[in-house]
């Protein structure tokens, strides 16, 4: 009998576990965005900024926000490493923070200009980030970034990634997730670049017309865009990805501006959609502004007597957006000129970027990668002072754009009857 | 007998693609990323297929005494007392072995989910587990691993597919840029673990159609094999092979990166849960090993009583092996390969073998001198 009554009461034991250090969701603090810090004259120089989403927040429809910036909280911490920081940010915090829900790791200039090696590490390492966060860089303090006011979502967080989900669309900047930053940083022959977030001022703040027009309705569904389309009615300051910072052994190394950028994904053949503008054929004084709808690039490296260098063979399709002039440019003679001007002006671009890059001695385009790929003894010989070899390296750019359609009109419409 | 079940060849089979695959994954492509780069996919299916001149060397013993496990003929085959010494060192090794497979499983769980929970919690657990399944005898854990091995596979190979959109294939060149010598290193380890299959040794006796060993036991080495060069094809397609010779559990990172629109996404749970009823079948396989083995040398009328016992052994060292996780990780990748093939799941085979023969040719010389007289 007390046999019965002894596994009874082990069997009784069972209801009474738990989960080990279990905690609930209402003693969580959710992290969406983590910016990181190198103050160089403080004695503690690591500063982490974290952007927490507001409980009392959370279950309000996005978009909704009337008092605007009280979706996210910000808390942080300094401290002599970056994990000191860390912990210290999220002790300032009431509740227990919690990682795996942080989408975007930013990181200052100067904490950039100190190497990713630390930044890295600690994302790599602890349990709670993912390998999709995205990495950013921003220029002189990230931590200001994580106080902008003026935006479309209630949450900063939500913002910033809807700025990235655009510019992932256009060709103005490189938004991509750590894990595909690092296995570029760590690619022999192949240094790493970010995107660039940047607190933009507000275009025209005088302007009394948009002052005017305060409804919140009819505008929103365009987002911040590039840096001009900024309409939400007092901003001090709007949000903008554009840019591209570059890295040289994961030390920053320099800028590339928005244009350059599309220069360089054109060298890499992840162009995505964009517009220039070309002068008329046939009007001069006049533009033309041509869209790029999609492309590719093929890289060939070529040896020949001992000297190294490289093909670049980019292909593109695009359309006419509009014109300012009332010729006919919608004959097979005149989209064959405008896609010789269009690859003229693209090259013209990409020759531009590869400059700046020789310059910077950072190969982020991959030519050693893909030399080391294609003939792995004639990159081991150089592997050694590849970046030098790079700023000199001869590279052949050659580009064919075509025009495929002219939009819905054939011609233009003429407004005065010639 | 001590084993009174019977299992199918395809169950055999299942049970150590089980037993070879559940570790595998998790831990290996990071290993052989870092001793064959690039090129470790290629060591991936090289070392599988040095699994089967083990698988043969086995076979080949078990077929020809017939109803015996490895415990059993070495004692024929060594004479009582090296046999007595072969049988115990495989026990040992079982346990040893089981040991290592029960820390790989806690230390990942430490690592990955739950850093704040002691080790000893997520090993005894496992044991515990397993040695009821063990009680329970070998039909139990087959059919029990019929479902789980479903689970396995095909929770990974969706996992796999979903990766696709990330892969850049061109990782993967230069193809043999620095000779054989990293491809061999790298196989090295997969042959390591896939001279797994030597387990046969042991279930070979259980088999409802003992000559179909070797197909069922072919088949799981190669299976498994492929699964692995495919993961480790995957593994550096989406991250590159340096980045996964510095990760710890490169399937777990390779996880975190599936987004298929924001909505499939955040697969771990399922991939550890998988992973999690993997391993309990490899240490319940290891640990009935174990525990039979024991019975048999010992000349034990049941394996049971064995069985706490060894489970305690176990449980015991998998927290006392290895002081951290690096010792762990520097054991599986420079030691484990080494040590299991040339003793146990090679070495040992193959001088039973001869032996068996030198034996065998004595003996029918024996035969004729008789009839000679």
């Amino acid at each position: 009998m007390s046999k019965y009554l002894l596994l009874f009461l082990a069997a009784v034991l069972l209801l009474l576990t738990g989960c080990w250090s279990r905690i609930e969701v209402d003693k969580l603090a959710i992290v969406r965005c983590l910016a990181i810090d190198y103050l160089p004259e403080a004695s503690e120089p690591y500063l982490v900024t974290l952007s927490v989403a507001r409980p009392a927040a959370i279950p309000v429809g996005d978009g909704a926000g009337g008092g605007g910036s009280t979706a996210t909280q910000v808390f942080s911490g300094t401290g002599t490493s970056l994990d000191l920081a860390l912990n210290n940010a999220a002790l300032s915090m009431p509740r227990h923070a919690y990682f795996t829900h942080n989408e975007v790791v930013l990181i200052g200039e100067e904490a950039a200009k100190r190497g990713l090696q630390a930044t890295v590490d600690l994302v790599m390492r602890f349990h709670q980030l993912r390998l999709t966060n995205f990495l950013l860089l921003v220029p002189g303090i990230a931590h200001d970034v994580l106080l902008a006011s003026g935006r479309l979502e209630a949450a900063l967080p939500q913002e910033i990634l809807g700025l990235l989900e655009r510019a992932r669309l256009s060709s103005e900047s490189d938004p991509l997730e750590i894990y595909h930053i690092l296995r570029q940083a760590v690619t022999e022959g192949q240094e790493a670049h970010l995107a660039v977030l940047r607190l933009a001022p507000p275009p025209e703040q005088a302007l009394p017309e948009i002052a005017a027009e305060k409804q919140p309705a009819g505008q929103g569904a365009q987002g911040g865009g590039a840096g001009q389309g900024a309409e939400v009615a007092p901003p001090p300051e709007v949000l903008s990805v554009n840019g591209t910072a570059v890295f040289r052994d994961e030390m920053l190394a320099g800028f590339l501006a928005p244009r350059e950028t599309r220069g360089y994904l054109l060298l890499a053949g992840r162009i995505r959609r964009g517009v220039l503008s070309v002068p008329d054929p046939l009007a001069p004084g006049k533009s033309v502004s041509l869209g790029i709808l999609r492309g590719n690039s093929k890289i060939t490296p070529r040896l020949e007597a001992g000297r190294l260098s490289f093909l670049v063979e980019t292909e593109l399709e695009g359309d006419i957006l509009s014109q300012e002039s009332l010729e006919n440019l919608s004959t097979p003679e005149m989209l064959e000129k405008l896609g010789t001007a269009k690859a003229e002006a693209l090259k013209e671009e990409m020759t531009q970027t590869l400059r700046r890059l020789q310059e910077m001695e950072a190969d982020i385009v991959g030519f050693g990668t893909i030399l080391r790929r294609r003939n792995p003894q004639a990159f081991q010989a150089l592997a050694g002072r590849w970046p030098q070899v790079f700023r000199n390296l001869e590279v052949d750019i050659q580009v064919q754009a075509h025009i495929r359609r002219t939009g819905l009109l054939s011609r233009t419409v003429p407004l005065q009857p010639q | 007998m001590l084993e009174k079940g019977k299992i199918s060849p395809r169950q055999a089979g299942e049970l150590l693609f089980m037993t070879i695959f559940a570790t595998v994954i998790l831990f290996v492509p990071s290993i052989m990323a870092e001793k064959a780069g690039h090129d470790a996919w290629l060591a991936a299916f090289a070392g599988a297929l040095a699994g089967l001149p083990s698988l043969g060397v086995v076979v080949w013993l078990g077929r020809r005494y017939p109803g015996q496990t490895i415990f059993q003929y070495c004692e024929i085959i060594l004479g009582r007392l090296f046999g007595k010494l072969a049988g115990l060192a495989y026990v040992w090794f079982f346990l040893h072995w089981g040991a290592v497979v029960v820390r790989e499983y806690g230390d990942f769980l430490s690592a990955a989910f739950m850093p704040a929970t002691p080790l000893s919690v997520f090993n005894f657990s496992l044991v515990l587990l397993a040695a009821w399944a063990v009680v329970a005898g070998l039909e139990a854990i087959a059919r029990m691993n019929e479902f789980i091995i479903f689970l396995v596979v095909t929770s990974l190979l969706a996992i796999l597919a979903l990766s696709v959109p990330n892969w850049e294939l061109s990782f993967l060149q230069p193809v043999l840029a620095e000779g054989l010598g990293p491809v061999l290193r790298g196989a090295l380890v997969s042959a390591g673990w896939h001279a797994e299959i030597a387990t046969m040794a042991v279930l070979l006796p259980y088999l409802t159609r003992p000559q179909h060993a070797f197909t069922s036991g072919a088949a799981a080495v190669l299976a498994s094999g492929l699964i692995l060069t495919l993961g480790v094809v995957a593994a550096i397609s989406v991250f590159g092979p340096d980045l996964v010779a510095v990760f710890k559990f490169a399937l777990h990172y390779f996880v975190h990166t599936i987004n298929i629109a924001d909505f499939l996404t955040r697969f771990e749970a399922v991939v550890m849960a998988a992973w999690v009823a993997g391993v309990f079948i490899k240490t319940a396989v290891i640990y009935y090993c174990a525990a039979l083995g024991l019975g048999q040398v010992l000349g034990l009328a049941e394996y049971r009583p064995v069985v706490l016992p060894l489970g305690v052994i176990m449980g015991t060292l998998s927290v006392t092996l290895f002081a951290n996780v690096s010792e762990l990780a520097s054991f599986l990748s420079n030691v484990w390969p080494a040590y299991s093939i040339t003793l146990f799941t090679l070495g040992l085979p193959l001088l039973l073998l001869a032996g068996s023969l030198l034996r065998g040719r004595a003996e029918s010389n024996g035969q004729k001198e008789n009839l000679n007289e």
